[in-house]
């Protein structure tokens, strides 16, 4: 009886897995069709992306960031040659045109922030956080080179050459989505 | 509830022959100073700081090493509650350059306090 049993049971299982194997390969096929259209999908959608932060953000920023460094150089030289020519000026004066000329670059700065840090950093947290620091770096140098009457035409250069790795760094950042 | 005043001068904090307050490794480290990490947890405080006659600036760097643990340890209204400035120039021009420089810091802050609240994974989605 049992000898019947197992004779029956090899025949059925062997002739099933005969009757499934064509569909084998049209699911395979399926499954590779599925897995093609998915990746297809987030790239297509990488692709979107890429685009619009290229062309929403990016592109009409760069000339913004490059207007920012270039005057940042204007800016330093204009304010160490104005205070400089005002060291005879009594102390509370001097404070109030030393804070008048780090205002004025402040406001470059928070132009910058609205205009390209912030609508960056909506989108991208850790990039505007990034930018932002970068930002924050350059402030400290300028208030704090003006502050210690650095003036001379070594320190204006100095402070040429540290915009200039400044915004190379900040470039580098805004390539950060970008990668793949 | 009734909160005890504590003024807190930021004069020597400035740095010697120095006019403005800047970076955030000296904020951190008025911080840890003035334990602000305690002042935090007591609710009873309320702190003015005071920015001293002579500052030309008060950088936004300088504010988040300082503050930026309170406002996550209290979060924006209850940092604002708790946590005061007074700047005490009376020159209107210094006046305004400084409070607009606290305005950054504040905005600097609230954007970075944003990044790290639980929504920006879902926003970023």
């Amino acid at each position: 009886m049992v000898f019947l049993c197992c004779c029956q049971t090899v025949p059925e299982s062997s002739s099933r897995l005969k009757d499934l194997l064509p569909l084998v390969s049209p699911i395979i096929v399926i499954i590779l069709f599925i897995i093609d259209r998915v990746i297809g999908f987030r790239l297509r959608r990488k692709e979107v992306e890429r685009n619009w932060y290229l062309k929403v953000l990016i592109e009409p920023g760069v000339s913004k960031i490059s207007d920012f460094y270039k005057k940042s150089v204007e800016f330093y030289t204009a304010s160490a040659n104005t205070l400089g020519a005002s060291s005879a000026l009594p102390h509370a004066n001097y404070n109030v045109l030393k804070a008048q000329e780090f205002s004025k670059f402040q406001s470059l700065k928070r132009e910058l922030e609205a205009e390209v840090i912030f609508p960056i950093q909506m989108r991208y947290p850790v990039v505007g956080q990034k930018l932002t620091e970068l930002l924050l770096d350059i402030e400290d140098t300028f208030t704090s080179s003006l502050d210690r009457e650095e003036f001379s035409e070594d320190k204006i250069k100095d402070f040429q050459i540290y915009t200039a790795t400044n915004r190379a760094e900040l470039l580098n950042c805004l390539y950060f989505p970008l990668k793949p | 509830m009734i909160m005890t005043e504590k003024a807190i001068d930021l004069a020597k904090f400035r740095g010697n022959q120095s006019t403005i307050f800047t970076g955030r490794p000296q904020g951190r480290s008025a911080r840890v100073d003035l334990k602000l990490d305690e002042l935090d947890k007591d609710g009873d405080i309320e702190i003015h700081f005071k920015v001293p006659k002579g500052t030309t600036s008060f950088n936004p760097s300088f504010y988040l090493g300082l503050l930026y643990t309170s406002y996550k340890n209290l979060g924006i209204e209850g940092f604002a509650n708790k946590y005061k400035f007074q700047i005490v120039d009376d020159d209107p021009s210094i006046r305004k350059v400084l409070e607009q420089n606290l305005e950054d810091g504040v905005r600097n802050a609230i954007n970075e306090l944003n990044k790290k609240t639980g929504l920006w994974p879902f926003i970023n989605k």
